[in-house]
């Protein structure tokens, strides 16, 4: 894991699995508030691991599968000092879907790519009430998706997206992910 | 193969499993007035996602208009017009055992405050109040327009909005403890200001004010029964609450201790004519409010609570049959009415407790305590 890491940090001029990428997801993510008066913002971080089936498939497929992390809480302006409400989310996500290279050729060139897949989120919710504590941890299944651009420049492969999940979450989703061949 | 994996496929999805109206909300749940989390039932709950039942409707994403340049319909006829835009919320939670959890300040805050509505409606109906009124609107968190010139809170207040023959819940700024719509009292509160309207005013204030407009003592005779509707709300929630400092926990203490009703309060004299007393040029009607809430409250000392909130819906019904019409109202009208509702072996130690207090429209009591 830490060569992996590493990887992403240090260029290789060799890959070892040139068909797997190993990415760092920084995302933006946004709520929409329950009483629909808008979005809340949340910032999340993640873990991609990738790969490309296009050797052994038929078709410009790929695979990946995610572990990413997001945290929100109660907007500053609308704190009650008795009581919080928090809520954190840790997403297993497995997706599949095509990416089209639309500019360039394999290692050096661009296109668009959309996946889905199941997702299985850890949710906790925390509450505090003057001095009473308590939190709780469910699980819940949904359908995620995603579409974005991608560029790959030798070993190095960057996306922009954008995801939704169904049943609907209340949350759009916009990543990057900054990954490296392995 | 296909369907086994379609299958497979909805189980997942669905493995979690539904709510079935259980929550957690926050409520007075110790001995002492604390409150904390609480499972409940929602029994009128029609619809978790939108807080949605057959006791209230929680609307989010509003902006009230309050123009006040057009006549006004009773019984909410004019609600298009002062609810510029509203928009059904939808809940953020998890279920976890069976039960909806909250998971945001305001999906929390909507369930409990739906929560304290049903318990209100309920406990008012199974004392026999008359409430078969439809779903009423709750504009959680709006806009208001016009607030400053019409002396409107922008927050940190609830209200029953008459015009809309709704409630609002406005956010918390100021106060930040329990907010607002989690204190059961709190709800109680603006929910006996719509009985009293349906009972002492007969859903038809508007209409009287409109027709006594050129009355010289129209204004005085409405500060009195909106003094009177201030301190029977306050029994009610204090009632509902078993809290007679039910606002202990959501306001500052100097305004928790000029409504709490345990205290000794006398009417004052210059508060007779209806004028007074006055904060920033304005009539302040919860002073005498306060008298008449703390008086109602000391009759739960001599007959039981249930009896002395029946005494008190048989009043408003009472007064139902004349106010309107009168557009008269003198301090002690409803005091009295409710002395003479209860059981006459306890009449002269009511009237005992409420000389004192009293004293300065005395005389008003004389039908019931000679």
């Amino acid at each position: 894991m830490i060569g992996a890491l590493l990887a992403v940090l240090l260029p290789s001029a060799t890959p070892a699995f040139p068909n797997l990428d190993l990415g760092l997801a920084v995302g933006a993510l946004a709520a929409r508030r329950s009483d629909q008066s808008g979005w809340d913002p949340a910032m999340g971080l993640g873990l991609h691991l990738g790969a490309s089936l296009e050797r052994y498939l038929p078709g410009p497929w790929r695979a990946e599968v995610g572990l990413s992390s997001d945290t929100s809480g109660t907007p500053w302006g609308q704190r009650s000092a008795a009581l919080e409400v928090g809520r954190w989310d840790l997403d297993l996500a497995l997706r599949a879907g095509a990416e089209w290279t639309l500019v360039g050729e394999n290692r050096k060139g661009g296109g668009l790519l959309a996946l889905v897949g199941p997702r299985l989120r850890t949710t906790r919710v925390s509450y505090r009430l003057y001095d009473e504590q308590e939190h709780h941890t469910v699980l819940q299944t949904a359908i995620a998706g995603t579409v974005g651009v991608f560029a790959n420049y030798q070993a190095f492969r960057f996306s922009v997206r954008l995801g939704a999940a169904w049943p609907w979450d209340h949350n759009l989703e916009a990543w990057t992910v900054i990954g490296h061949a392995l | 193969m296909k369907s086994s994996w379609l299958g497979v496929l909805l189980w997942w999805m669905t493995a979690c499993g539904g709510a079935d109206n259980v929550v957690r909300v926050v409520d007075i749940i110790y001995p002492d007035g604390r409150f904390g989390f609480t499972d409940v039932t929602l029994t009128t709950l029609t619809d978790l996602d939108a807080a949605s039942g057959d006791v209230a409707q929680i609307f989010g994403n509003v902006t009230l208009d309050l123009d006040l340049s057009q006549p006004i319909a009773d019984a909410g006829g004019s609600r298009s017009r002062f609810v510029a835009e509203s928009h059904a919320v939808t809940l953020h939670y998890v279920v976890a055992d069976g039960v909806a959890i909250a998971s945001d300040l305001d999906s929390l805050m909507m369930l409990t405050s739906y929560w304290h509505f049903e318990q209100a409606v309920a406990h008012l109906r199974a004392l026999g109040a008359p409430l078969p009124l439809p779903p009423v609107p709750v504009y959680y968190q709006p806009k208001v327009k016009n607030a400053d010139e019409l002396n409107f809170p922008a927050a940190d207040n609830a209200a029953f909005f008459v015009p809309a023959d709704g409630f609002v819940l406005l956010p918390s700024r100021a106060l930040t403890d329990v907010p607002l719509p989690m204190n059961t009292g709190v709800v109680m509160h603006e929910m006996a200001h719509r009985l009293f309207y349906y009972t002492a005013w007969q859903g038809q204030l508007f209409a009287a004010l409109a027709a006594h407009a050129s009355d010289a003592q129209a204004g005085a005779h409405f500060n009195r029964a909106k003094a009177t509707d201030e301190g029977v709300a306050d029994f009610f929630a204090a009632a509902l609450s078993h809290d007679p400092a039910f606002l202990g926990k959501s306001t500052p203490v100097d305004v928790a201790q000029a409504r709490n009703l345990t205290e000794l309060r006398t009417l004052d004299p210059a508060w007779v004519g209806g004028a007074e007393p006055q904060i920033e040029g304005s009539y302040n009607p919860y002073a005498a409010g306060a008298v008449v809430a703390a008086a109602l409250w000391k009759l739960v000392d001599i007959a039981s609570l249930g009896t002395v909130e029946q005494a008190v819906l048989q009043a408003e019904a009472e007064l139902g049959a004349v106010l309107a019409d009168s557009f008269t109202y003198q301090f002690g009208d409803l005091e009295r009415r409710v002395l003479g509702a209860l059981p006459a072996a306890l009449q002269p130690a009511a009237c005992d407790a409420l000389a004192l207090r009293y004293a300065s429209v005395w005389s008003r009591f004389a039908s019931v305590c000679p």
